[in-house]
């Protein structure tokens, strides 16, 4: 009996996806066999190459969704394309349709070590076999493709701490941590509502919060959320002080660029972040945020700060040692919230940014 | 265990055939790749009772018969369908498809 099933004559399906290929086979029968019954199947983008050495020049720029590589055994060295394809085309799955027997066990081996192979399938194809392994892989290279379009969405909406929360073990992802943390307010915000029309307040007010959160993630700290007419910030790891007083200062004496004026209050210590809100039902709204006594005292010196101005413990400059501008004593500063009085100093920077980036 | 064709030539054998029009001589090629390896698991299985060593032996033996008869099946199929003794080559024939270069 005449084995006669072609690999399409299983069923037609709707085509998932748009998807690239590339078929690796140094016979001409047999690639235009597999290309011509990929394209049947609605699998049209696909690309064959002979072997290794002639790899496409853009795989970086234009990986294929899958790699087909049709192994013969007259030609085992052909499986160093699969390393290289592994390493010049990292997100494509690679499958290899491989003769039965000893050939079988020796790319099974070299697969193992390598790593460089993802799936195996065992010639003579069948369309029962062959097909649904294509169409697994190529979904989930789309799925795949979503999942990074939605993760880099997000990454615009969520905070970097909030993210590293989100793949912490703990429920709530709750940390103990030091941080310096900063305050930006604008100042006279009440009346400014009142005497420019909404839509300009709003468009200036974002104008500010991109360029302070420009400036932040340029000293390395984290915007932890915008207060309405101001931001939280912080500043973890080493030189966390200098580089929030930095920051604070460089945008507060660009003060006179900004379309609103705005005070900076910035303070160093222990700090609680992780998710707050209702965490009792999936979907429900969290969010990731930082509490304690720092996080009070940072918004306390702000709600003091004038246009331009930044205020701050003076054991904060102690460590910082930032001297240009110059720091100007205000004295023990009595706060809601704070037994006795905090040692404070204030920065005034020359207006077009101030102080130069290496005087610690 | 007797091999008229070396690993290498069912493999060739194999690799032209890949899909549908040529899987018959493959199925073959296929089926005497897994009696070489059940025989070659028999003869290396523990016998540790004498009963062990029998059942080992029955199914070897059993497995070189069917492996003796499937090379020589294969020898008669590709000589019916034309193939190439020397090379094991694919009768153009059998080529249904062009073999175009996409």
């Amino acid at each position: 009996m005449r084995g006669t099933l072609r690999l399409t004559d299983n069923p037609v399906f709707q085509l998932p996806m748009p998807a690239r290929f590339l078929l690796i086979d140094h016979n001409d029968y047999t690639a235009s066999v597999l290309a011509g019954d990929l394209a049947l199947r609605g699998y049209a983008d696909v690309v064959r190459i002979s072997g290794g050495e002639r790899l496409p020049g853009d795989l970086e720029r234009n990986p294929p969704d899958v790699v087909i590589f049709n192994h013969h055994a007259e030609q085992p060295g052909q499986l160093e394309a699969c390393r290289i394809l592994r390493r010049r085309a990292a997100s494509a799955a690679i499958v290899a349709i491989v003769s039965p027997g000893p050939v079988l066990k020796s790319v099974r081996e070299w697969a193992r070590q390598s790593g460089c192979i993802d799936t195996i399938l065992e010639k003579p194809l069948s369309g029962e076999r062959f097909f649904p392994v294509i169409d697994h892989l190529v979904k989930s290279r789309e799925r795949l493709r979503q999942l990074e379009r939605r993760s880099s969405s997000l990454e615009r909406l969520v905070t970097e701490p909030a993210l590293s929360t989100l793949e912490c073990s703990s429920a709530s992802g709750a940390q103990l941590f030091e941080a310096a943390v900063l305050f930006t307010d604008i100042r006279g915000s009440s009346h400014l509502i009142r005497t420019k029309p909404v839509q300009n307040f709003f468009q200036d007010l974002n104008e500010v919060l991109s360029l302070q959160s420009a400036e932040i993630v340029r000293h390395e700290g984290s915007v932890i959320k915008y207060t309405g007419d101001g931001l939280l910030a912080v500043y973890r790891g080493m030189g966390r002080a200098y580089l929030a007083l930095r920051c604070a200062i460089s945008m507060a004496g660009r003060v006179g660029d900004y379309p609103l004026p705005f005070g900076v209050g910035v303070a160093e210590g222990l700090v609680m972040g992780g998710l707050i809100g209702d965490s009792r039902s999936s979907g429900q709204r969290q969010q990731y945020d930082v509490i304690g006594a720092t996080v009070h005292l940072a918004s306390r010196l702000c709600a003091m700060a004038a246009s331009g101005e930044v205020i701050a413990p003076k054991s904060m400059n102690v460590v910082s040692r930032m001297h240009d501008p110059a720091p100007r004593s205000i004295g023990g500063v009595e706060l809601r919230g704070f037994s006795g009085k905090i040692e404070c100093v204030s920065f005034f920077a020359p207006p077009g940014g101030g102080a130069t980036e290496n005087q610690r | 265990m007797k091999q008229k064709f070396e690993p290498g030539q069912i493999s060739k054998v194999i690799d032209q055939a890949l899909v549908y029009q040529c899987a018959c001589p493959a199925q073959v090629c296929r089926a005497i790749f897994e009696l070489r390896e059940l025989h070659e698991y028999q003869m290396g299985c523990a016998n540790d009772t004498a009963n062990d060593v029998k059942v080992h032996q029955a199914i070897a033996r059993a497995a070189e018969q069917a492996h003796t008869l499937m090379e020589d099946c294969l020898s008669e199929i590709l000589r019916i369908e034309g193939w190439n003794p020397d090379t094991l080559e694919m009768p153009e024939a059998l080529r249904k498809k062009s073999g175009k270069v996409l």
